[in-house]
């Protein structure tokens, strides 16, 4: 408690209740999700009952590649400083996330005996990795740590040390006052954490789609249980979608944005035949993708010791595609509800600069997670 | 709860740091001004007095200024007067006719006449505490500062006839001058000069005399 805050106590009690109820309801920071291409900008402020207000969210696609606008101070300035301008995000308290491209995240097994468990993570991951630990920066989060078990498991997260100083660099010259620099499986962890609330034995599985790779995450309860990349892109589907259609990506996306992958949702038939068309060409890819997933749970099943998936989210790019959600779990013979139900009972939008999107959950997920940094409850 | 955080440990400090050492430049200038604005207070109001006193004394210079002028113009107006009494003064006096009954009453039956008359009134600057008493009428100047003589002044106006004629001889003469100073206007009369002269037939004597006359008894100033 500062000097200030003990004065104001001391001198006016009735304040200080208020300011205990105001401590409550605690404003996190500004969660900036810097995707493939776009930013998501989130923040939240947690609410006495356990929910969370969404206080400002905002989200502004870039042209050309991730790398060249990270390369470029003065465009990302002013695309932050406009996300900061259109909404009303309180403070410049910023949480990233480290873009994928740049980041490696390794499942490390480690001896539980070990003395030093930190100096010996940094020592496999440096071997992983052929490259000195001077050169990076690494952190961990523990994946598996039971204390009979003979190996623990973390889920290590390295990057350059030159890249991560450029991105501190770009962030302040930005205007943002970098709280922590996170990484994409932690915030969807936090995020699917908050929507677990309460139940600790519920398995979720996140898949978070990007148009060159894609990555599962399991997470049981708060327990983050694994994150790994798979082979399947929401670029891989256009170019199949492309090559069979013999049409460029943007008109597929556009027929994939007006039909959608879901016969049964259209209004026409004309639209349904395209529907059904459009499924039956990236059905292999889901296929292979489910396979993926079911690799993944069986991966998983000693941790969750054979409990069902209550959850499956599909985040990123190809969550945007109507009907994608629907066609994954009817491949994986799930009857799962609708993601957004919990979501938005959750996170709510209820002034006038943050109306609910439709697609706010796939959207906004890490940036949401991200937002959770340090005020989440759950 | 575990969390990743990538952002190295020396960027925290550093960002400490600088929050640390803007807290204390924050601080600096809150000190600063502290003291600097009784100080700029301070600055102020001794400008603003020393601005009341140039003022002041300004307006006493003018005051002094104005009181040498008024003193310069009182005793011009004192001169003034002054001269305008010494001009009274020297307008007053004897009357012309007087002067030559008083001639007339002095010149003998025969044996003299008069060929010049010549008569000035004049004001003279002399000292008050030796006031020749009985001759012409004083104004008196009355000491004041400009005046380095201690001594106060006054005007004695004289009031004097030159005579100028011929004498059959110095008995006619003496018995002119002798009735003369016999006249109660007449204060003094001096013989400015005599000589016998030779005309062929006979000798006369010329004369020049210098007669001064009494005041009346007034005296101004």
């Amino acid at each position: 408690m500062s000097l200030f805050t003990r004065w104001r106590k001391k001198t006016n009690p009735e304040s200080s209740g208020a300011r205990d109820d105001s401590l409550r309801e605690a404003m996190g920071p500004i969660g900036l999700d810097i995707a493939a291409s776009s930013l998501g900008f989130c923040q939240l402020q947690s609410r006495p009952d356990g929910r969370y207000r969404v206080l400002a969210k905002y989200r502004i696609d870039f042209d050309g590649e991730r790398q060249q606008l990270l390369e470029d101070q003065g465009r990302f300035r002013s695309l932050v400083q406009q996300a900061l301008r259109s909404k009303p995000f309180g403070g410049r308290r910023v949480c990233a996330s480290v873009p994928p491209d740049r980041l490696r995240i390794l499942p490390i097994s480690y001896r539980a005996r070990v003395e030093n468990p930190d100096q010996e993570i940094l020592r496999l991951v440096e071997q992983r990795l052929k490259q000195p630990a001077e050169e990076l920066v690494v952190d961990y989060l523990p994946l598996r740590r039971h204390p009979d078990d003979e190996e623990h498991v973390v889920l290590a997260s390295a990057a350059e040390r030159q890249y991560i100083d450029r991105l501190l660099k770009l962030l302040t010259s930005a205007g943002l006052e970098p709280v922590a620099l996170d990484i994409g499986p932690a915030a969807i962890k936090r995020l699917v954490s908050t929507l677990n609330r309460g139940q600790d034995d519920r398995l979720a599985l996140v898949v978070n789609t990007g148009h060159k790779n894609s990555f599962l995450t399991v997470v049981s309860g708060r327990r983050l249980l694994l994150d790994q990349a798979i082979g399947f892109s929401g670029g891989q589907l256009l170019d199949s979608l492309s090559e069979s259609l013999r049409l460029p990506a943007d008109k597929v996306l556009a027929l994939i944005e007006a039909n959608g992958l879901d016969p049964a949702g259209c209004a026409t038939a004309e639209q349904a035949d395209t529907a059904a068309t459009l499924r039956e060409i990236v059905k292999p890819d889901f296929l292979r993708l489910k396979d993926e997933i079911q690799r993944v749970l069986l991966y998983t099943a000693a941790d969750t010791r054979g409990q069902p998936l209550s959850r499956l989210d599909l985040l990123g790019c190809v969550a945007r595609w109507p009907g994608a959600w629907k066609l994954l779990m009817e491949l994986l013979g799930l009857d799962l509800p609708v993601p957004d139900i919990d979501f938005r009972d959750i996170f709510i939008d209820d002034n006038d600069q943050t109306q609910p999107w439709a697609n706010q959950l796939p959207e906004m997920a890490i940036a949401t997670g991200l937002a959770l940094r340090g005020i989440d409850t759950a | 709860m575990n969390e990743v955080d990538l952002i190295p440990e020396d960027f925290h400090q550093q960002r400490q740091l600088q929050r640390l050492l803007r807290g204390f430049l924050l601080a600096l200038a809150a000190v600063s001004l502290l003291l600097l604005a009784p100080a700029g207070w301070l600055a102020w109001q001794n400008n603003r007095i020393e601005n009341r006193i140039n003022d002041l004394q300004q307006r006493n210079r003018i005051g002094v200024e104005q009181r040498q002028l008024l003193a310069s113009l009182r005793q011009q107006q004192q001169d003034l007067e002054q001269q305008l009494q010494l001009l009274q003064g020297l307008r007053s006096g004897a009357a012309a006719s007087n002067m030559f009954l008083l001639m007339d009453r002095s010149l003998p039956e025969r044996g003299l006449w008069l060929t010049q008359w010549q008569f000035r009134r004049a004001g003279t600057r002399i000292e008050a505490e030796k006031p020749p008493l009985g001759q012409g009428y004083f104004i008196v100047i009355p000491k004041d500062g400009r005046s380095r003589d201690p001594k106060p002044q006054t005007w004695r106006i004289d009031s004097e006839m030159t005579l100028g004629g011929q004498a059959v001889d110095y008995d006619a003469l003496s018995r002119f001058v002798l009735r003369l100073t016999e006249q109660p206007e007449v204060s003094r009369v001096r013989m400015l000069d005599s000589q016998r002269v030779d005309s062929g037939r006979e000798r006369l004597v010329h004369f020049r005399i210098g007669v001064t006359l009494k005041d009346d008894g007034r005296e101004a100033g």
